[in-house]
């Protein structure tokens, strides 16, 4: 009878396993219908956003949204299930339409999505970049998988963005380039192709991952070694420091079908094809570090040239690339950020401290760290509750998630 | 799927050896197996060799019931590749790379009729890199924890020795990659007690 049980629970945890996702990617503007219409401008955008009430479509999005507008879509974030959308849109006459999806960063839950903005439901007064419109209405129908737009959705909008939020200068950073493979977002982390739809999730900033290669090339790439979790299959597997530039470049893919990029190219696209704020910079190893800072500096100065308000922070993550940096000459004036105590953040002139959300909030040392003219930046906050509480009770100056959605949502509705 | 296989016949065996009790005398035997794998890969190179050597070496412990208990360690080709004017970005070049395997396994089998036993072993497998492109080495190696499992077919030459054949599928976890060797049996008693 032992036996049996045995052998019975042995098969019942053998069949649990299952790692593989079926995630269906919704098909947006099919018939291209937004080729049709024009682009909305600027000022149109900005008199847009704001919070709105759902209502109607309350069990996709809950019962309040976020619409922001990002760098060339409209997103809209949602406090249920980590909810949002993403949109692509254009003028017609004076309606304003808007294709396509929606999902839940919790889960791989997805659809398509549409709406429109009648011209007396505030259409006209966007299009004339009217701030006074506040009768704004988006109408629209969603679907759920495959299956064909269908189900009501309306928001309405309610208020602008607090006062607060507004003057703000709050860092939403994306971790590992905007995020996870695991999150299933149909590109690769750290991925040129993942920063450049990073934004579209509300992210201002991005962290991600400095390694260098066997001939001295600092490039972006997360784990030490070559894997499954990160990359396609290759003909070469090991440490991925363990090989020259050209191999990794012409012999790897990552999991979406990517390259690897390298750092240079990374920050060249943050710097000329986007408009985030903000570089966190994971020393992954200790042997990247003057490369890193180089090309820091390299991209600092093209930024300052251009007016670009672009922080890139060396990351200090550990005992032994503090000390590198330490004897780094002129360590002092380099835009750092320490993940380690405090009195290490004074040790290396970090700008930025970054504790572990672990920790709490830690309001006192934020404090000082503001006293002294640093910032403070918290991560990997990954938890909706905690998210919330970080942002309505802590003082730190930015969060890293891997879902930004999810931060914009709460900071966005502060 | 071929680790929930494998591991449902390492149950099987298990639980199977423990219902049964065979009076027989403790020995310590060495199998030595040589012979030809092939790589299963989901790669899409068309000059990839998938066809080479593999070589076991097992020492295992037989004690009175039908299961036994081993280590094992060996060799495995898993690949290679030669390339004449491979295009990159970075120019053309020649490239050559080749993957073989040293396993470093524990393994249990069990005798099924007195010649042919059924063997599972879990453990892991240390990989190894080698080749080039645009002249610098590719040298590099990495461990994956990997399954086996085999059948084989011996029969006694005299007190101490048997001959016969093993067929063994091997799955590589960091690869997701398997391979089936086809190998012959050198089995040795080296001592009973």
């Amino acid at each position: 009878m032992k036996t049996i049980i045995i052998l019975c629970a042995s098969l019942l945890l053998i069949y649990s396993c299952n790692n593989e996702v079926d995630i269906t990617n919704p098909v947006v503007d099919p018939s291209n219908f937004l080729s049709e219409t024009t682009p909305l401008p600027l000022d149109s955008k900005k008199v847009m956003e704001g919070v709105y009430n759902v209502t109607e479509g309350n069990n996709l999005l809950g019962d309040q949204v976020v619409v922001k507008w990002t760098r060339d879509r409209l997103s809209i974030f949602s406090g249920k299930n980590g909810g949002y959308i993403i949109l692509d849109g254009g003028s017609l006459d004076s309606v304003l339409f808007f294709l396509g999806y929606w999902r839940y960063a919790t889960n791989t839950e997805t659809g398509v999505v549409n709406f429109y903005i009648s011209s007396g439901e505030g259409g006209k007064k966007i299009l004339n970049g009217d701030t006074t419109a506040t009768d704004i209405v988006f109408t629209g129908v969603y679907g759920n998988g495959k299956e064909s737009a269908n189900k009501t959705i309306k928001l309405q909008y309610k208020r602008p963005f607090s006062q607060a939020v507004r003057n703000g200068n709050f860092y939403i950073l994306a971790h590992r380039g905007g995020g996870r493979n695991s999150d299933y977002l149909g590109v690769s982390e750290n991925s040129i192709e993942m920063i450049n739809i990073a934004e579209r999730f509300g992210s201002t900033g991005i962290e991600i991952d400095a390694r260098l290669s066997k001939d001295g090339v600092p490039f972006i790439y997360h784990d030490s070694d070559i894997n499954l979790r990160l990359t396609q299959k290759s003909l070469i597997w090991g440490n991925i420091e363990d090989f020259t530039w050209p191999q990794i470049r012409s012999l790897i893919t990552l999991r979406n079908g990517e390259k690897i990029p390298k750092l240079l190219e990374v920050l060249s696209f943050v710097l000329h094809k986007t408009e985030l704020r903000a570089v966190w910079l994971d020393t992954k190893d200790v042997d990247v570090l003057p490369a890193e800072i180089e090309l820091q500096k390299a991209i600092m100065d093209t930024a300052m040239t251009m007016g670009r308000d672009l922080k890139i922070a060396v990351g200090i993550p550990a005992d032994d690339i503090l000390q590198a940096f330490l004897n780094y000459p002129g360590h002092e004036n380099i835009l750092s950020l320490c993940e380690l105590s405090i009195d290490n953040v004074r040790q290396a002139n970090s700008e930025i401290w970054a504790p572990r959300w672990t920790q709490g909030t830690q309001n006192s040392e934020v404090q000082q760290m503001h006293t002294e003219g640093r910032m403070a930046f918290v991560w990997t906050l990954d938890e909706p509750s905690y998210i919330e509480e970080f942002i309505n009770e802590s003082e730190f100056d930015g969060i890293l998630s891997n879902y930004p959605t999810i931060v914009s949502y709460y900071h966005y509705i502060k | 799927m071929h680790l929930k296989k494998i591991l449902i016949v390492f149950v099987f065996m298990i639980c199977s050896a423990l219902a049964q009790v065979n009076d027989t005398t403790y020995s310590l035997t060495t199998e030595l197996g040589l012979g030809y794998s092939r790589y299963f890969t989901t790669m899409d190179y068309s000059d990839l060799n998938k066809n080479g050597f593999s070589g076991t070496l097992r020492v295992m412990w037989n004690p009175e019931h039908l299961l036994s208990i081993g280590l094992e360690s060996g060799y495995q080709y898993l690949y290679s590749i030669n390339v004449k004017n491979y295009d990159t970005e970075f120019g053309t070049t020649d490239f050559s790379a080749s993957m073989y395997t040293v396993p470093i396994f524990i393994v249990l089998a069990m005798k099924v009729t007195p010649n042919i036993k059924l063997t599972a072993g879990s453990g892991m497998y240390l990989l190894f890199n080698a080749g080039n492109m645009f002249g610098d080495e590719i040298k590099s190696n990495q461990i994956s924890i990997g399954l086996h499992t085999g059948i084989n077919y011996t029969v006694p030459i005299n007190n101490s020795i048997s001959l016969g054949g093993e067929l063994l599928y091997s799955y590589f976890s960091k690869m997701q990659d398997q391979t089936v060797a086809i190998q012959f049996l050198f089995v040795y008693d080296l001592f009973r007690y």
